[in-house]
């Protein structure tokens, strides 16, 4: 072949190195903020170091930043690989790589310091905001136009996944963000009373259906089968899947809002639509672990393969715990209590950070150039941190959450409650310094994968990088348009 | 708040037109006519990943 296309890896390594960076700092601020609810004296009496101004740099470290940076490098990855081509328009997405490390800054700047919407998971000001919706539309049309130029004439699944992704979260962060600047670091919602709740929880709940599941399951979808060597179990059941889960999700929202000002019948469809959802969460979970089927052995050795089969477990897990937690009389006990820490936290700590860390240590080698990580020992010890560490978090917060459900609703024969506010506080705060010490389990596991990854890419901090060349196949006779040719 | 009674008609024909569209995805992905393609797709990224050992070797 005289001319070779290369894959673009560049983008996809400054995307890896960005997780890993984010992965540390969200999950530091974290486990700041569980020694806060433990020990309080760790806020110093200092408004900027308070729980209520660090929680959101928490979330929007973890979700945003480090989640972000392993889902669009990820994305940039397996869209090439799956449609045998090469990145379109590498200087829009050299910008999608600046822009979005710029907003995470700009982000986890401003929220201390009390310039907040004040919407959970969108609480970045509308500067921000705006910068947001131009790096997502950017990071849309490199994927679409890489699509538009695959080689593949069909799109592989994950590619469905990471496009509903793209689309849902560009429309639900667009809609809930529209707001009135009244100056540079003050806006106000368009929205007001209950609507304000229902979209700002559409929105919220859709996070977690299109950008921590939806585009995971991305991940999933291609790395699972890579790393197992076998087929994904089923393609068909994908793609019944997919159409399932994202035509559902849509319609959950409302069982964040039970036992509010919002119509009944709104909860009540919330409800619904959630017990619906379990069917497709855990087709997904099925057809991911079915996958493995004849390469079970290489859980004995593969540390990539652990963590992918676990984060498929606490997926089936915690979309079961979640359906089971929107039905009302379920919801009247475990709403404002821990339990939904615990929830999310399963969902968070097992599924998400699981599966892009299995991924990781699956898309690393081969971007930077290597046979496989640095150190398989050190692999394993991330793993065992990790789960120690999620165990230990999502136990106590169970734990910690049906105490408090329980003394909250308990009542003397008189009517009167049976325990203060403080008396719950004090029963779970042996619970919160649990929480705390699981917290720094998790993190120190990833201060071991950041160790990892960086002598894993010696070579590549060397810029010692060969291009990997990208495989043309001949084109299908009825083809249209043909495939392009090869570009240097 | 009350609903108005054409509701009910709109959520009917709703309900109806999405359990066609769930069965007829079912009908539709399982046709037999697929199943090359789809084999060849579920094996796409371990092809993928012989091909980056040869280069990693290399």
């Amino acid at each position: 072949m005289p001319k070779t296309e290369t894959y673009n890896d560049q983008v996809v390594r400054l995307f890896l190195l960005a997780a890993a960076v984010w992965g540390i700092i969200g999950m530091s601020v974290g486990v700041w903020i569980a020694a806060e609810l433990a020990w309080p004296f760790w806020n110093f009496d200092t408004p900027f170091l308070t729980f209520s101004r660090l929680r959101a740099d928490h979330t929007f470290g973890v979700i945003f930043a480090f989640g972000g940076s392993a889902l669009m490098g990820t994305c940039y990855y397996v869209v090439q690989r799956t449609g045998h081509t090469r990145l379109a328009l590498p200087r829009l997405a050299n910008f999608t790589f600046w822009g979005w490390q710029l907003i995470c800054v700009l982000a986890m700047l401003t929220m201390p310091l009390g310039i907040t919407q004040s919407k959970e998971y969108a609480e970045p000001e509308w500067f921000i905001d705006i910068l947001i919706a131009v790096v997502w539309v950017s990071f849309g049309t490199v994927f679409f136009a890489t699509l538009a130029r695959r080689r593949i004439r069909h799109i592989y699944v994950a590619n469905w996944y990471y496009g509903a992704f793209i689309i849902a979260v560009g429309l639900l962060h667009i809609v809930n963000n529209i707001a009135l600047p009244v100056s540079m670091w003050k806006s106000y919602p368009v929205y007001s009373g209950v609507v304000d709740a229902m979209v700002q929880w559409w929105y919220g709940h859709n996070a977690v259906a299109f950008f921590l599941t939806a585009g995971f399951l991305g991940m999933m979808y291609y790395f699972v089968p890579r790393q197992a060597q076998q087929p994904l179990w089923s393609y068909r059941f994908s793609i019944v899947n997919f159409w399932a889960l994202i035509s559902v999700y849509m319609w959950a929202g409302s069982h964040h809002l039970i036992y509010t000002a919002l119509p009944d019948w709104v909860q009540s469809v919330g409800m619904a639509f959630s017990l619906i959802l379990l069917m497709p969460s855990w087709g997904s979970a099925a057809n991911g672990l079915l996958t493995f089927n004849g390469s079970w052995h290489k859980l004995k050795t593969d540390p990539a393969a652990k963590f992918m089969v676990l984060s498929l477990v606490f997926y089936a897990a915690s979309t079961f715990e979640g359906s089971m937690m929107a039905i009302k009389t379920v919801n009247s006990l475990s709403h404002y209590t821990d339990w939904t820490v615990a929830h999310v936290h399963s969902g968070a700590i097992g599924w998400v950070a699981m599966i892009t860390i299995g991924s990781l240590y699956a898309m690393a080698p081969r971007a930077l150039g290597r046979p496989q990580m640095h150190s398989v020992p050190a692999m394993e010890l991330h793993f065992w941190l990790h789960t120690i560490g999620l165990l230990l978090y999502v136990i106590a917060m169970w734990a910690a959450g049906v105490t408090e459900g329980l003394m909250w609703r308990a009542t003397n024969n008189d009517g009167s409650l049976t325990y203060a506010f403080i008396d719950s506080l004090i029963a779970i705060k042996p619970f919160y310094m649990v929480r705390w010490l699981g917290g720094m389990f998790v993190l120190a596991g990833m201060v071991v994968m950041a160790w990892n990854l960086w002598h894993t890419a010696a070579q590549a901090r060397a810029h010692l990088i060969t291009p990997i060349p990208v495989p043309i196949p001949e084109p299908e006779h009825d083809q249209t348009p043909a495939p392009l040719p090869a570009v240097g | 708040m009350t609903v108005h009674p054409m509701w009910a008609q709109v959520i009917g024909a709703f309900t109806v037109v999405t359990m066609l569209s769930f069965i007829g995805i079912w009908v539709w992905v399982w046709n037999g006519r697929h199943k090359a393609k789809y084999d060849a797709l579920a094996r796409m990224p371990m092809d993928d990943d012989v091909i980056d050992n040869e280069e990693t070797r290399a």
